[in-house]
């Protein structure tokens, strides 16, 4: 029997049918290799073909077909990370003896990314900023409420925390919170109603201003009425901040300021450590109600164990974020974090505590902006 | 062109032209208004994208994800403008060639999609055929998702792009008036043979002017597109999901790289346009003429 | 009373128009417009007025809508003298004018927000120039404002074009030798005849202006009261997963824009049967 089935929702394959599966997916020999995918029914075949023809005709050879595919939905800082992840992760995978998996990445907010995955993009994996914005997923159905438990350090393979980003030699000498709120310093950071960093911006700020005996909820209003520009994301921010020559300090995720050191130029800026700042630790989880076999399961599971291994612990120090495990990273990787107070999200009662009290609608993070 | 100045002196002008300061003036205006406002963006999108060399640039859009890109987004404007094109021509037709109650309702609601914001578009899409949705939910259940497919960017696609052709050729269709119609018909054409012989030479340039809009937009979406479509590299990302996700890894030459390539494909819409306008510039000239 | 739905009329094609029409503007844009509503109306309409009735919700609308036209108006006027000059007169470089138009839309609107912002930011080229007289653009609403006039730019010069191709000389002669002055036959001969399309296109680039979000977000700086953006707002409300909230916000945005729409529109019938057009 000829059987057509569609890999990944827009490439199609034909061939004979070796194999049908308990799930409905069929696989198939094309002649080169076999491929597993959910069959096309007859009657919108034309259709398929007829796209399928359109994208040959403009030149566009399918792409390479593998077994097993596996799509890791993360968040916007992460992308030079898994970039390289992958890679390290299909090369041990192929090692191991298995067929060379597709491991496709989406980036962007994280909140949205979590929306994506709640109306149905298919995610087996998830590798977010907020462990809040999986409890939404969870919420949905698509994994259990417990998932924070599955995995090591609260299922965060890394953490990364908040850190400034001055001008070259520091010419407004700043050097902790306190000074950001001091008359005509600029500060630059993202909205924390759009950007998960800058949530953890804030809730540092409101830390730092707790155990310096100041009024937390004056302080923060102080230090946002010093912010010139909001913009939606930490890349808007640094951008405004390096290229625009707004501000005079650029609150950012510690492995974002080195990857601005790195890519925008050393000699232009500095980082400086403030006295006490966040633990922001980005969970990971895997989506069980998107695996759709147990192969894809083994696959799924192997990618999260493999960031808990040394190697994927080197890579993550590697791209600039603070790691559990350091006995096979390059030393220059990790002694370049200072040691500095670090205060959890537990300390501030938890996500969902947070959400509610500060950024949602209403919440004392408006109420800068709108007194009540 | 010198016999011509000769035999009429400079002072007099035909009576349907503006004076020449005036004439120059406008074309003055004209020339800095869009140097302003277009010209000088997009030498900034082209210095971005040569800041490294034109090797870097061209190895940048080397990379299987940039092809990809490219190819998805021509798929879809090849598929969504035409769909647009064929509406715009029935809804300008229906709209001009008959009377009947509530026509400004109806072209209000043409309109619509313009009003939306196209993050709200994207919005539109997820809750109507979002895998939560009723309708969304038996698909994906059939194995045909919408939404972080195909058919969800190419239906955002066509949200954005909706009233472009209708809306280009109803002014047009209304200036012309039915009597040319109603002539081919008393001296007995079919109404097909009417439509190709006497409308379609009239709306031409204005059904051109809308494809091309319809076409630059479609290629150049990307808020309601972001929304439906997952961002997947190489699979769903189109052009402008991937200049924003290359720029936000701090690869600004392969991001202004891939935009040069988009603002060029809307060129290469344009010079066909001049082809066509050159090709057929009596014809013109003598319409303008009769 | 007793007017007939659709007048009778000797054209053809009224059922294959009518079906095209209907049906593809049923599936493409009310089925989802549709679901947003619904989503709306689960919500009901207390809740809808009590997420928009807020300070911080009025001054974003005021803020998009007065901007959009502002932005609107100014490409009315420019447009029309784009497209004017671009048909009507032959000089080096119009090729390139009229191929420029587009590229408004062609740019995806992230990359034109950055590529204004560098621009206009500052430390950027039109920039500093502003920045000797005191005048700042990037990051109030002077930059908001410039945005929407480049996201508005293609429409009126795109939809009066061709009827300034259109028009016929004979007209313009005819008032000429008559006795009218040149400026008599723009104000009373030719601007009459553009009017629609140029209407058509001024609401097509206020619309366009209300709904921009890409673009405007690199420029406007986002301080809430004072460059806060509708648009954006719906971001905020999605990014809380408030669905809810957001369809409301957008509601609010899909009714003011479709009053003004079809004020506009009903403005245009009304005249045509004036002026004698069918």
């Amino acid at each position: 029997m000829f059987a057509t089935i569609t890999l990944a929702g827009t490439v199609t394959a034909q061939g004979p049918v070796l194999d049908t599966h308990a799930d409905g997916r069929v696989t198939i020999a094309d002649g080169l290799r076999r491929l597993t995918g959910w069959p096309v029914a007859r009657a919108v075949r034309g259709t398929l073909s007829a796209l399928a023809l359109t994208m040959l005709s403009l030149g566009a050879a399918p792409a390479p077909l593998q077994a097993e595919t596996l799509l890791n939905v993360s968040y916007d800082p992460t992308r030079e990370l898994y970039r390289e992840f992958n890679e390290a992760f299909t090369a041990w995978w192929v090692a191991q003896g298995n067929e060379a998996p597709t491991i496709e990445v989406s980036h962007g907010g994280s909140g949205s990314q979590a929306r994506a995955v709640i109306d149905g993009l298919e995610a087996q994996v998830l590798t977010l900023a907020l462990a809040g914005d999986i409890d939404r997923v969870a919420a949905a159905g698509k994994l259990p409420a417990d998932w924070q438990s599955k995995l090591p350090n609260n299922s965060s393979p890394y953490t990364s925390t908040i850190v400034f980003l001055v001008r070259e030699g520091n010419p407004e000498g700043i050097t902790d919170w306190g000074d950001l709120v001091k008359d005509g310093v600029e500060v630059i950071t993202p909205n924390p109603k759009t950007s998960g960093g800058a949530r953890w911006n804030y809730l540092a700020a409101w830390a730092w201003a707790e155990r310096n005996g100041q009024n937390p909820q004056e302080f923060v209003g102080k230090l946002f009425s010093n912010v010139p520009v909001l913009d939606s994301g930490a890349r808007g921010s640094t951008t405004t901040f390096a290229q625009r020559g707004i501000g005079d300090v650029l609150l950012a995720w510690e492995n974002e300021a080195y990857l601005a050191l790195k890519e925008l130029g050393e000699d232009q800026f500095d980082i400086v450590v403030p006295s006490i700042s966040v633990l922001a630790e980005p969970p990971v989880a895997l989506v069980e109600g998107n695996i759709k076999s147990d192969e894809q399961r083994k696959l799924a599971e192997a990618y999260l164990n493999f960031l808990y291994t040394p190697e994927g612990q080197a890579l993550a120090f590697k791209h600039f974020y603070r790691a559990w495990d350091a006995s096979a990273a390059s030393p220059d990787d990790v002694a370049r974090f200072p040691q500095l107070e670090l205060v959890d999200i537990a300390s501030f009662g938890g996500w969902a505590k947070v959400q509610a009290d500060h950024f949602a609608d209403g919440g004392i993070f408006d109420q800068i902006y709108v007194p009540k | 062109m010198s016999d011509a100045s000769l035999a009429k002196p400079a002072r007099f002008r035909p009576a349907t032209e503006e004076a020449p300061v005036a004439r120059w003036a406008m074309i003055a205006a004209a020339f800095l208004g869009l140097g302003i406002l277009v010209f000088a963006p997009l030498i900034a999108v082209f210095v971005e994208a040569l800041a490294r060399g034109v090797a870097a640039s061209l190895a940048s859009l080397a990379t299987r994800d940039a092809q990809e890109a490219i190819k998805l987004t021509l798929t879809i404007a090849a598929i969504s403008v035409p769909l647009n094109a064929i509406f715009g021509v029935a809804a300008a037709w229906f709209i001009t060639k008959f009377d009947f109650r509530g026509k400004a309702f109806l072209i209000t609601l043409i309109d619509l999609p313009f009003s939306v914001s196209p993050v709200v578009a994207g919005l539109c899409i997820v809750l109507m055929f979002g895998a939560n949705s009723a309708i969304g939910g038996w698909l994906v259940a059939q194995g045909y998702p919408i939404v972080f497919a195909m058919p969800g960017i190419i239906l955002a696609t066509m949200f954005v792009t909706f009233p472009f052709v209708a809306r280009e050729l109803i002014p047009v269709m209304i200036e012309q008036g039915r009597a040319e119609e109603e002539a081919a018909l008393t001296l007995g054409a079919s109404g097909w043979r009417t439509f190709w012989t006497v409308t379609i030479p009239n709306i031409r340039w204005a059904l051109l002017y809308g494809v091309l809009l319809c076409n630059a937009r479609a290629m150049g979406e990307f808020g309601a597109v972001a929304v439906v479509s997952g961002k997947i590299r190489g699979q769903t990302a189109t052009m402008p999901t991937t200049i924003e996700m290359l720029y936000q890894e701090y690869l600004s030459v392969a991001a202004f790289s891939l935009a040069a390539v988009l603002a060029l494909l809307a060129l290469v819409t344009l010079l066909l346009k001049t082809a066509l306008e050159i090709r057929h510039a009596d014809q013109l000239a003598a319409t303008h003429r009769h | 009373m007793g007017k007939p739905l659709i007048h009778r009329s000797p054209m053809p094609g009224l059922g294959l128009s009518m079906g095209i029409t209907l049906t593809m503007l049923s599936l493409v844009v009310l089925l989802p417009i549709g679901a947003l509503l619904l989503k709306g109306a689960s919500y009901g309409l207390a809740g809808i007025w009590e997420t928009v009735n807020r300070d911080r919700v009025w001054a974003a609308l005021f803020l998009s809508f007065h901007l959009s036209l502002l932005a609107a108006l100014f490409n009315l006027v420019f447009g029309l003298l784009l497209a004017w000059v671009l048909v009507r007169y032959r000089f080096p470089g119009r090729r390139i004018l009229d191929a420029a138009v587009d590229l408004p839309f062609a740019l995806p609107t992230a990359v034109a927000g950055i590529s204004l912002t560098a621009l206009y930011a500052p430390n950027g080229f039109f920039g500093q120039i502003a920045a000797e007289i005191g005048w700042k653009i990037a990051y109030t609403q002077w930059g908001i404002f410039i945005a929407l006039v480049f996201v508005g730019l293609p429409f009126v010069t795109r939809t009066v074009q061709p009827v300034v191709e259109e028009i016929e000389r004979e007209v313009e002669e005819a008032s000429a030798s008559l006795g009218a002055s040149r400026l008599h036959t723009i104000r009373h001969v030719i601007l009459p005849m553009l009017s629609p399309a140029a209407l058509t296109g001024f609401a097509l680039a206020l619309a366009r202006a209300v709904g921009e979000y890409g673009s405007v977000i690199f420029i406007a700086g986002n301080i809430p009261l004072v460059t806060e953006i509708a648009p954006l707002l719906i971001i905020i409300q999605l990014e809380e997963f408030n669905y809810d909230a957001a369809a409301a916000i957008g509601i609010a945005m899909l009714l003011i824009s479709f009053a003004m729409l079809l004020a506009i529109n009903l403005i245009q019938v009304w005249s045509r049967r004036r002026i004698g057009y069918v």
